[in-house]
């Protein structure tokens, strides 16, 4: 296990796509300690050839179904909420230059 | 309706069909909940500007019904939160003590009920989040069965826990909602096609004779001077209704991996669930050079540092170099909880405990967040039936020092028939309805 100290905490904030303040880095960093202290209370439970559960119930809910459109929502609905649009296109900066 | 308690976050303007089995309710729905046309912010600063675009399927239930939506509920951001103080609109205040919180993460909801603003408020339910403010407030809170109520159009937190879950001032109200909300949904993959039962006529139940299991094991972590007296109050009303007590135990070491298994599952499937909030298709959008540049602007400014600091924890957990030592490890874990909770109902069909051992927290309270008994099992043991899934309800059972306390009640999978009759008993036994 990889010890979460500023530079995992910076790491992992790159992954999750998200900027963190200097303050942000240094209260993670402390309040970790009690997260990975509870954390070890996981070791003190028996876990040999249990195997992982996902869901509540492993009962089947999903299958195929017909390969008609059943639901679907309008374009001009969809881009309600986009901040910038143009044409069919989410609008966003250049990524080619 | 008012707003002492800083409940509600918007209102929303919506006339209710002529005809329905809930015609005349009013109904408040948490603020993470779609419904089209009205702001949904879920809390978040990222989604301050996010007007829904469709409904979610338990808000077209509702509307089906003949109620009427009056209002969007305060919560804690994203529902990651246990107290309503991480509200973007702030704390949520106690209607029974205005110097204290209503709890959460459906706080706005619980205290809109308690108040009687309405009758009827939707929540969500990912770790007791509706069932402790509840017991806070001195109503009922239901959660049903894993996959009873579609989550389709909720903003959601941690999928394999999340629950619709919802507060009433009494039983008979709960069990009729559940009619109007509970079904298989197409829209929701985990939702059930379980038989949905009559529940509001089928409130009657013989306490002679009933076997009902005490989950002591979480009583021996919470403070006797506040839960004893009404504890006590229960266990003779039930015995001398004919009731068989039972008690009920669970292994130390278990109970204490109840929170600690919560908080790896939670965050990670959090972090996962929320990457969609990149200010690209919804959401407040930063300026930036460049994609990446955007979303970093726009995640690192739309979260709280609480928010953020749940989404590294959740990382750190799903990294490839810890993923089996601590995520994997949590899953397996909950499955051994999982178990040992079904192993209680071997010779019970219900199963009651404090909900709390504890009276709502003052607003200036610190957050609580400790190694103690008391919190990471006397305050977490709800979390179980949502690892599990099992049908829970907190009912009101008397005060301390003014102040609500609620009882929890749990039968096994799909079986909230027992669920509302039982506690529609209790609830008699206790002195009737609100």
């Amino acid at each position: 296990m990889e010890k979460l100290n500023r530079d995992t905490i910076t790491k992992l904030a790159l992954d999750s796509m998200m900027h963190l303040s200097e303050a942000e880095i240094n209260e993670i960093e402390t309040d970790s300690a009690v997260y990975l202290k509870q954390i070890e209370y996981l070791k003190a439970v028996d876990i040999e050839g249990v195997e992982s559960l996902s869901y509540p119930f492993e009962a089947e809910t999903m299958w195929l179904r017909s390969d008609d459109t059943s639901y679907a929502l309008a374009q001009e609905t969809l881009f309600k909420n986009v901040p910038l649009t143009e044409g069919d296109y989410v609008e966003i900066v250049k990524v080619l230059k | 309706m008012n707003n002492d308690y800083n409940a509600i976050v918007s209102l929303v303007d919506h006339t209710p069909l002529e005809t329905g089995v809930l015609k005349g309710w009013d109904v408040a729905l948490k603020d993470n909940f779609n419904m089209v046309d009205t702001l949904t912010t879920a809390s978040c600063k990222l989604l301050e500007n996010h007007v829904s675009i469709y409904s979610a399927e338990a808000v077209d239930r509702i509307m089906a019904s003949g109620a009427r939506i009056v209002a969007k509920a305060s919560m804690d951001e994203l529902g990651m939160g246990g107290s309503n103080r991480s509200a973007l609109t702030g704390p949520v205040l106690n209607p029974h003590d205005i110097t204290r919180i209503s709890g959460g993460s459906s706080g706005g909801s619980a205290a809109l009920v308690a108040s009687k603003a309405v009758r009827l408020a939707l929540g969500s339910d990912t770790g007791d989040s509706v069932r402790r403010p509840a017991a806070f407030c001195g109503i009922v809170g239901v959660k049903p069965t894993y996959g009873r109520i579609s989550r389709y159009g909720v903003i959601p937190y941690a999928s394999s826990l999340d629950h619709v879950a919802y507060f009433t001032n009494n039983v008979a109200d709960a069990a009729q909602t559940l009619e109007v909300l509970a079904g298989r949904d197409d829209r929701d993959m985990t939702s059930s096609n379980a038989v949905v039962d009559a529940y509001a006529s089928l409130l009657d139940m013989d306490l002679k004779g009933k076997k009902i299991g005490i989950f002591t094991s979480v009583h021996e972590h919470m403070d006797p001077a506040v839960i004893t007296p009404s504890l006590d109050t229960v266990m003779s009303l039930l015995v001398d209704a004919g009731a068989v007590l039972i008690e009920k135990k669970m292994d130390l070491n278990l109970l204490r991996a109840i929170l600690p298994t919560y908080s790896v599952i939670s965050n990670a499937e959090s972090v996962a669930n929320h990457a969609n909030l990149d200010g690209v298709r919804f959401g407040v959008q930063k300026a930036g050079d460049s994609l990446e540049d955007i979303m970093l602007e726009t995640r690192g400014s739309g979260f709280s540092s609480r928010i953020k600091k749940r989404f590294i924890y959740g990382a750190y957990a799903l990294d490839d170099v810890n993923q089996d030592e601590i995520f994997n490890r949590a899953k397996r874990v909950r499955r051994v909880l999982v178990d040992a909770y079904a192993s209680l109902f071997a010779d019970v069909d219900i199963v009651i405990a404090m909900a709390s051992g504890m009276v709502a927290p003052k607003v200036d309270d610190a957050e609580a967040s400790s190694m103690a008994d008391s919190w990471m099992i006397g305050e977490s043991h709800m979390i179980l039936q949502n690892f599990s899934g099992y049908p829970s309800m907190t009912i009101p059972v008397g005060t301390h020092e003014t102040m609500p306390l609620g009882i929890n009640i749990t039968t096994k999978p799909f079986d909230e028939k027992t669920l509302f009759a039982f506690g529609h008993q209790l609830e008699m036994l206790l002195g009737g309805t609100q």
